[in-house]
């Protein structure tokens, strides 16, 4: 793997594909996210979302009262 | 349903945490922007060697960043995960090792970084034996977190408990890899890395430390208490989804953007560059994600002093990111580079944004586990205006001196000299924004003070909910992927397969950046005439470290017209090959050195350090009086060349066995260099009586030569034979 950097990083060119490329990867893994997202269901986003506001139904906490 | 109980008690504890070492850090904060203010009082009165600028400078950004913002982060992390996952902390015992753990490493730092113990790079400063400590007490806190996910009692993991994922796995790779470091004794060790490697390491480090220390967990606590502050949901889940991975993909590349015009190869610099500003699309996302999530309860932020806290947090947090990208620009970072600019710049996203936050967060956590009312809604709100207050007074004045500072550096004449030639001429200009800095900052200590008060008077009222009982739908076997669902929520689901593809995704930027710089020789050209230092440089050097120089003085002077005009040829990469850390600075308070050597007789620098006064007349230089006063310890001077050797600068084998030998004979050069000087500007009457001898034998065993020895060297090597190949 370094043989291959290392190649490409001998001229200024391979120095440039090696930019072209950091890109590249970056575009494409964000183009995966966005494409996948736009077609989630809006039902488990809302069920999703909702997770934070679901309250829980206290017990008895009184008695757990420590001084403090 | 079944019934479980949250462990409210070690919320309690962290949240007592962040206040207390909040209060501390920021005291010490306090006491270095006076030390810049009024030099003359601390140099008179209070000149301990133990508060001198160079040490508590990174006892103030360790305080803010591990004590407060860590805590904080804790405090946060460990209320919102049991909620969140509708299950206990996995283990209590491990909730209670990772804090008192923490505790004792933040004591550590308070111990160790005022007594000169440091490895000088920066917010990594702490020695070897903390770092293990830190690695250790991360991992529990990691292991705690991972557990409690694997148990909980939910399918789903929230969009906050991924950014306490990327932070947990991010925060261990990069503290891991930049602690990579030789000990030489208890209180020493060497940098494995050396120069441009070192310093790309260090602001790969440094950067994503802002990124994942204090974003990221901050974004996870966003989402998790905006949303229930303001009883709605958060205003776009889908947002918050390519958010999270646009984010943490990007932030990793960002690192070099902090040398920009650096030895560092310029593909490096470039790649930087990019990437930071391709980050101000995923900041802004977050930031107005969590805005919008007040869209229709605007009415709201104005009684609860809580989103009041947030709406500023999530306001300076949205500057800050504009900011960061901005500064990153070559033509900007000219200009902002090494002045106040970036101290403003980080005080807006510390004080704005991870102060103001954590503050919302306590005066809504405290009185839900104490089951009472805050004491004062006055008292807070006062807070809040006092804080917002202070933060504009310490940024605007910080902006203005930066800006200045940096745009007087490029003045030429018309005849192309330069108009500030003498540093310190830009320097006393400076000295109103830093008494109104220090103004802006004992504001928000003030702030933070009545806090402390208010949240005392709450506690005193209420009673602590240690162990919250509640019902919970029971433990359900929802874990196993159905093979039908969506994608996201087969990683989400899974949160070992999530950490991995979170650990892939960060780790692309680290690694496509910091192979090629370790690997190509090309890379950092070498240059034959640099060579090792000298045992008495080397301990001068350490001396220089110790004192924490690299705080106020730069050693990389840019390829820029004005910046050669000033302090001569711009700082080759195969210059600093043997520099283990690299002492490249990141602020001129002072002038730059990586030229110094050769440029003053060895008497300026003995007078100098004594008293800069007494040279160079309002220099805001703390004196150095000790350097005179107490003698080089060499117990470890053999030891070190070892080191060295190991970690790859080519002392020949067994030079240790001379190496004292040649110590002493530098020593004695430069000792009677400054008696000769000395005597020459003696009055005879003095003169007679003079015991030039004892005085030189009395003067080559102290600091202040091995000191003169090391800035005497910077720089002289491609001086003396520029044979580059």
């Amino acid at each position: 793997m370094l043989r291959f950097i290392k190649s490409h990083l001998a001229t200024e060119d391979g120095v440039e594909f090696y930019g072209m490329f950091s890109l590249m990867v970056f575009v494409l893994f964000f183009a995966i996210v966005l494409i996948r997202m736009v077609r989630m269901r809006k039902a488990t986003i809302e069920e999703l979302s909702a997770i934070p506001l679901s309250e829980d139904e206290p017990v008895n906490n009184m008695k757990e009262h420590e001084n403090n | 349903m079944e019934q479980i109980k949250y462990d409210n008690r070690i919320v309690k504890n962290f949240a007592f945490a962040t206040l207390t070492w909040g209060i501390v850090g920021m005291l010490v904060g306090l006491i270095a922007a006076l030390e810049l203010a009024f030099p003359e009082f601390f140099n008179n009165y209070l000149g301990f060697r133990y508060i001198s600028f160079g040490r508590i400078r990174p006892l103030h950004t360790n305080a803010v960043i591990f004590a407060f913002v860590g805590n904080g982060i804790f405090t946060g992390i460990y209320y919102s995960l049991q909620r969140l996952l509708k299950t206990r902390m996995w283990s209590d015992k491990l909730s209670y090792i990772n804090f008192w753990g923490w505790q004792f490493i933040i004591l550590c730092a308070a111990l160790t970084l005022p007594f000169g113990i440091t490895t000088s790079k920066e917010y990594a400063e702490l020695e070897w034996w903390i770092d293990i400590l830190i690695a250790v007490m991360w991992v529990v806190f990691g292991w705690n977190l991972f557990a409690t996910i694997l148990v909980r009692r939910v399918k789903h993991l929230y969009v906050a408990i991924w950014f306490y994922i990327a932070t947990f796995v991010t925060v261990a790779i990069l503290h891991i890899f930049n602690s990579f470091e030789l000990p030489v004794s208890f209180f020493k060790s060497y940098s494995w890395y050396a120069g441009v490697q070192d310093a790309l390491v260090q602001w790969w480090y440094g950067h994503n430390a802002v990124a994942f220390f204090l974003t990221t967990p901050f974004l996870g606590l966003m989402y998790y208490f905006v949303p229930k502050a303001a009883n709605r949901p958060v205003y776009s889940y889908r947002l918050s989804i390519i958010h999270f991975w646009a984010l943490i993909f990007i932030y990793i590349w960002a690192g070099p953007h902090h040398l920009l015009y650096t030895s560092l190869p310029d593909w490096a610099q470039s790649l930087g560059v990019v990437f930071s500003i391709m980050l101000i699309a995923p900041s802004w996302g977050g930031m107005l994600n969590g805005l919008l999530t007040l869209r229709g309860a605007w009415d709201r932020v104005r009684d609860d002093v809580m989103l009041k806290f947030m709406v500023v947090a999530l306001t300076c947090y949205g500057m800050a990111t504009f900011e960061g990208p901005l500064l990153s620009l070559k033509s900007v970072n000219m200009i902002s580079h090494f002045t106040d600019w970036t101290i403003a710049h980080v005080h807006v996203g510390g004080l704005g944004w991870n102060g103001m936050f954590t503050f919302g967060m306590i005066y809504w956590l405290i009185p839900k586990l104490y089951r009472t009312e805050l004491h004062s809604k006055k008292l807070a709100n006062q807070h809040f205006w006092i804080a917002t207050l202070g933060i504009i007074l310490y940024a605007v004045p910080m902006y203005i001196a930066g800006f200045m500072q940096g745009l007087m550096w490029q003045e030429f004449t018309e005849s192309g000299t330069l108009v500030h030639k003498d540093f310190l001429e830009t320097v006393t200009q400076m000295r109103p924004y830093y008494i109104l800095r220090s103004i802006g900052g004992g504001l928000f200590i003030f702030g933070a003070l009545m806090m402390v008060y208010n949240i005392i008077k709450t506690v005193r009222a209420g009673s602590l909910l240690a162990d919250e009982t509640v019902n919970v739908p029971a433990l359900a076997t929802t874990h196993a992927s159905t093979g039908k669902e969506y994608w996201h929520r087969r990683i989400e689901g899974k949160p070992v397969r999530f950490m991995i593809v979170s650990i892939i995704v960060v780790a692309i930027g680290g690694l496509a950046e910091i192979i090629p710089t370790m690997a190509v020789k090309s890379n950092i050209p070498t240059i034959s005439s640099v060579k090792p230092y000298t045992p008495l440089e080397l301990e001068g050097r350490d001396l220089y470290i110790r004192e924490g120089c690299n705080n106020c003085h730069s050693q990389m002077i840019r390829p820029l017209r004005f910046e050669t005009a000033r302090y001569g040829d711009y700082t080759k990469a195969g210059e600093t090959v043997y520099d283990h850390p690299f002492l490249w600075g990141s602020k001129r308070t002072g002038p730059d050195l990586a030229r110094e050597g050769g440029l003053r007789n060895n008497n300026w620098h003995y007078e100098h350090m004594y008293r800069p006064k007494a040279v160079s007349q309002n220099s805001i230089m703390p004196a150095y009086t000790w350097f005179q006063e107490d003698d080089l310890n060499t117990a470890l001077t053999k030891d070190k060349i070892s080191a060295m050797r190991k970690i790859g600068v080519p002392y020949k084998k067994g030079y240790e066995a001379i190496a004292l030998k040649d110590l002493h004979t530098q020593a004695h050069i430069i000792a009677e260099d400054i008696v000769v000087t000395m005597m020459s500007k003696m009055p005879k009457s003095i003169l007679k009586d003079f015991n030039k001898e004892a005085k030189i034998k009395e003067l080559e065993k102290k600091e202040i030569v091995a000191l003169i020895a090391y800035l005497q060297r910077l720089g002289t090597d491609i001086k003396v034979k520029p044979t580059s190949k």
